[in-house]
């Protein structure tokens, strides 16, 4: 310490030196230290006087300039620790994934926090699933995923995309279920179908539509069943949806439907019967004029009040 | 010993007494009361035999014993049945998963027994088949509690989370305040929204309160968690701030002038109505009571005319949550809050140590540039927000085996964005209500104006956070790590923190 304040001149860098453990760097000489040292010598800091020793304009002793670089490379190092573990992490994953072409070592669930909420601390023996990866992957077919996997990982279980541009249309963090198809698009589809959708005139739909399409592509990788994909993809394909029969995943393609209102919705057919039209919707909570409006094309009322393609009932 | 010092042994005895005693019993309790006096004597003698920290730590031994012993007699942590005997259990709904074809339901317990008798704790309720039950809604379960098949974890260790099997029952619970407002406030928004608002809406009320709710798509939360930045959707410390940030600005106008003596105790007993106003509004989520906690310490103290520092400020929060709610001291969300908060405190402290302030600072910062002045700020976010990404790696690794390496991008990036636009959120969603109480054409106007500069900014941001999240190897999946690796990390990470480089002897 004294010979730190010799050194320097300066007892508030000598104390912040000396008391990262010991003294009260940690809650105080960070505050007032530095600031004082500051009003001592104006003008000094770490970096400028390495960069004139640099320079060569006044020479350090090496010590002296390893601390005054040491506070960015410490960043630099706390940083570059954190990443590199990280990054290791991630490659025993997918080293894991290629010694067992079929099996990916994703985020397994054990314990009760674990396996129920999402959590996966302290990892035990973990579940397994099996998802139907086809579409633009280059090895199509059954692959075995732990349970909390997550499109990316089935997709890279898969052999991976054929194009790199058919990722940008799936979203790659959507959590996988057991016995789930997922059918990765080739990337042209996208911009065909709105072209289509252009051509046909539709401006007026042409917004909605993509994004129930970019929605229902996102959404294929969360369904749990055939049936229920396919319902995902009529919605992006022009077909609509039967309010009184669809379920929750069904319901959440449609534009501003979350989980929340697509269980109200459910839960209102459920207790008051089907609805017979558009307007009877407004019953359920949550649900106004603006998001009716948006719906108007995009469902129909099965058989229960002989709607109209509008969701009108007919005159 | 320092007084900062003392402080954090003395709340740290505390807890270490009131927690277990709540949560595992009077035997856990004493053996921890134990080993934390045992500490302190070693502590003692290092300290040149300084008896102040072996009487402090004593003294809150006590304290912590006698609170736990106090919530453990009026609202125990544990169910009162024992597994296979038929029980009655109520509380609120956290969450909603179903798999394999039965409903799991993560529910916040408060009443138990037949009599309904108050208590703490979290159950997993299994329900066969599939339940329309959503997040807020109070159920009533009755069944059997079960013994869980697989050994616990250490998070099921730290918050213990029983095991339920039967059929539930949707309660009728009147909302509480804060829903009942926030949903209002939601309604005249999407009055004067357009098409799509109602997703953007959700959103921009997700940044200000959380989303407690659970009202997000499910691809709008994907998009935020791979592009790492999911802190964004949930109310914590900085929305505290910003809450204090916008309640100034009335009171400088015109409250403050109201007070001529006592100026500061009359502005500090207003601040605090505001953080727990606001804290009620969000649902008094776990995050945001920590930072209400810690903001109402810091705002005491600026009363008392003392300024107090981050790291005394995340003590004493952890100390207010324990004594206020210590059922929920040690749950995952808890342990990242204040996790995340100590992250933040490492990260500003690395900061200034990297630019120290000077005196003439002020002088300088004339002279400089507009681009470094414009982008001294920029840098700064980055570093910090990658320091607290780092400091959060082995978290997250441990709890969630999920590592977004591009969270300091979009963090820095979009964290000050949404704090520039939290301003245009509060008059979006002032003029939508004021539009709603009285339909005059021209609030009507502002409103829907007000509503197209929101709706445009939320898409902006979703747009962003959607390229984010379609980046290459934005959410990696990370091999497991034990809660033994996680603490090496940190504490690898703290060395490098605070390591110093040898002093040159003479």
């Amino acid at each position: 310490m004294e010979n730190e304040i010799r050194e320097t001149g300066c007892p508030h860098r000598a104390a912040h030196a000396e008391g990262d453990w010991r003294g009260d760097t940690w809650e105080e000489v960070f505050q007032s230290g530095w600031e004082a040292c500051g009003a001592a010598s104006p003008g000094w800091t770490g970096a400028q006087s390495a960069a004139e020793s640099w320079r060569g304009q006044k020479r350090l002793p090496i010590v002296a300039r390893l601390r005054a670089w040491s506070r960015y490379a410490r960043v630099v190092l706390l940083i570059g620790a954190a990443v590199g573990a990280a990054w290791f992490g991630s490659r025993q994953v997918t080293t894991g994934a290629s010694a067992n072409e079929s099996v990916s070592s994703v985020p397994a669930s054990s314990g009760l926090h674990g396996e129920l909420a999402g959590t996966n601390a302290d990892s035990g023996a973990a579940a397994t699933l099996q998802v139907d990866v086809h579409g633009d992957v280059r090895r199509p077919g059954l692959v075995t995923l732990q349970e909390g996997a997550r499109v990316r990982d089935a997709v890279r279980a898969a052999g991976g995309f054929v194009h790199a541009a058919d990722a940008e249309d799936v979203n790659q963090a959507a959590l996988v279920w057991d016995g789930e198809e997922i059918d990765i698009p080739a990337a042209t589809t996208p911009s065909s179908a709105s072209q289509q959708a252009d051509a046909q005139g539709t401006e007026p739909l042409a917004a909605p539509a993509r994004d129930a399409e970019a929605e229902s592509q996102a959404a294929l990788t969360s369904s749990a069943s055939r049936e229920v994909r396919t319902r995902k993809s009529a919605v992006s394909s022009g077909q609509k949806i039967d309010i009184n029969t669809a379920d929750v995943e069904t319901l959440e393609t449609l534009p501003g439907v979350g989980p929340k209102r697509a269980a109200a919705i459910v839960a209102y057919r459920q207790a008051h019967g089907p609805f017979p039209d558009l307007e009877s919707l407004r019953h359920v909570k949550g649900i106004g004029a603006k998001t009716l409006a948006k719906w108007r094309d995009l469902i129909t009322f099965g058989g229960v009040g002989q709607a109209s393609d509008a969701g009108h009932r007919e005159p | 010993m320092t007084r900062p010092r003392l402080h954090a042994c003395a709340i740290a005895a505390f807890l270490v007494a009131e927690w277990p005693r709540y949560v595992w019993g009077w035997r856990a309790a004493c053996l921890a009361a134990a080993m934390a006096i045992l500490a302190a004597a070693a502590g003692s003698f290092l300290f040149r035999r300084d008896s102040r920290l072996l009487s402090v730590t004593a003294a809150s031994l006590g304290c912590g014993l006698a609170t736990g012993t106090l919530w453990a007699m009026f609202q125990p942590a544990h169910p009162s049945a024992p597994p296979g005997v038929r029980a009655v259990i109520a509380g609120k709904v956290q969450s909603v998963k179903s798999v394999r074809g039965r409903t799991e339901i993560m529910l916040a317990v408060r009443r138990d027994g037949r009599d309904g008798h108050p208590c703490h704790y979290e159950a997993m309720v299994f329900v066969e088949g599939s339940s329309h039950v959503e997040a807020g809604q109070w159920l009533e379960a009755s069944g059997t509690f079960v013994v869980a098949d697989r050994a616990p974890s250490a998070l099921d260790v730290l918050s213990p989370l029983q095991r339920f099997e039967g059929r539930v029952r949707a309660l009728d619970v009147p909302p509480d305040v804060g829903e009942r407002i926030t949903s209002w406030m939601d309604s005249s928004m999407e009055r004067m929204s357009d098409a799509r608002g109602g997703e953007l809406i959700h959103l921009a009320l997700s940044m200000v309160f959380g989303d407690t709710q659970g009202d997000l798509p499910s691809s709008v939360s994907s998009d935020f968690l791979a592009a790492g930045v999911t802190h964004l959707l949930v109310a914590s410390g900085s929305n505290v701030g910003f809450a204090l940030d916008m309640a100034a600005i009335p009171w400088g106008a015109l409250l403050g002038r109201a007070w001529k003596r006592g100026r500061r105790a009359a502005y500090g007993v207003y601040a605090l109505c505001v953080v727990w106003g606001f804290a009620l509004l969000c649902g008094l989520q776990l995050a945001v009571l920590r930072a209400a906690c810690g903001a109402s310490y810091a705002i005491a103290a600026s009363m008392c005319g003392r300024r107090v520092h981050g790291y005394t400020v995340l003590w004493a929060s952890a100390g207010m949550a324990g004594v206020l709610d210590p059922g929920d001291l040690l749950t995952p969300s808890m342990l990242l809050s204040f996790y995340a908060a100590f992250a933040v405190c490492e990260a500003e402290a690395l900061w200034r140590r990297m630019h120290p302030k000077r005196m003439d600072e002020g002088r300088e910062s004339s002279s400089r540039s507009w681009l470094v002045r414009a982008g001294m700020p920029l840098v700064r976010g980055l570093v910090t927000t990658a320091v607290v990404d780092a400091y959060m790696v082995p978290v997250l690794w441990w709890m969630f085996r999920q590592w977004t390496p591009y969270a300091a991008i979009s963090t820095a990036i979009l964290e000050p964005s949404v704090e520039m636009l939290l301003p245009v959120l509060v008059l979006w969603s002032v003029s939508a209500a004021m539009a709603r109480a009285w339909p005059v054409a021209f609030l009507i106007w502002c409103a829907h104006g007000m509503s197209d500069v929101g709706c445009g900014a939320m898409s902006a941001v979703l747009w962003f956070v959607h390229r984010v999240a379609s980046w290459r190897g934005s959410l990696q999946s990370l091999a497991p790590l034990s809660l033994e690796g996680a603490c090496a990390m940190v504490s690898g990470l703290v060395l490098i923190a605070h390591a110093r480089v040898p002093s040159r002897r003479r």
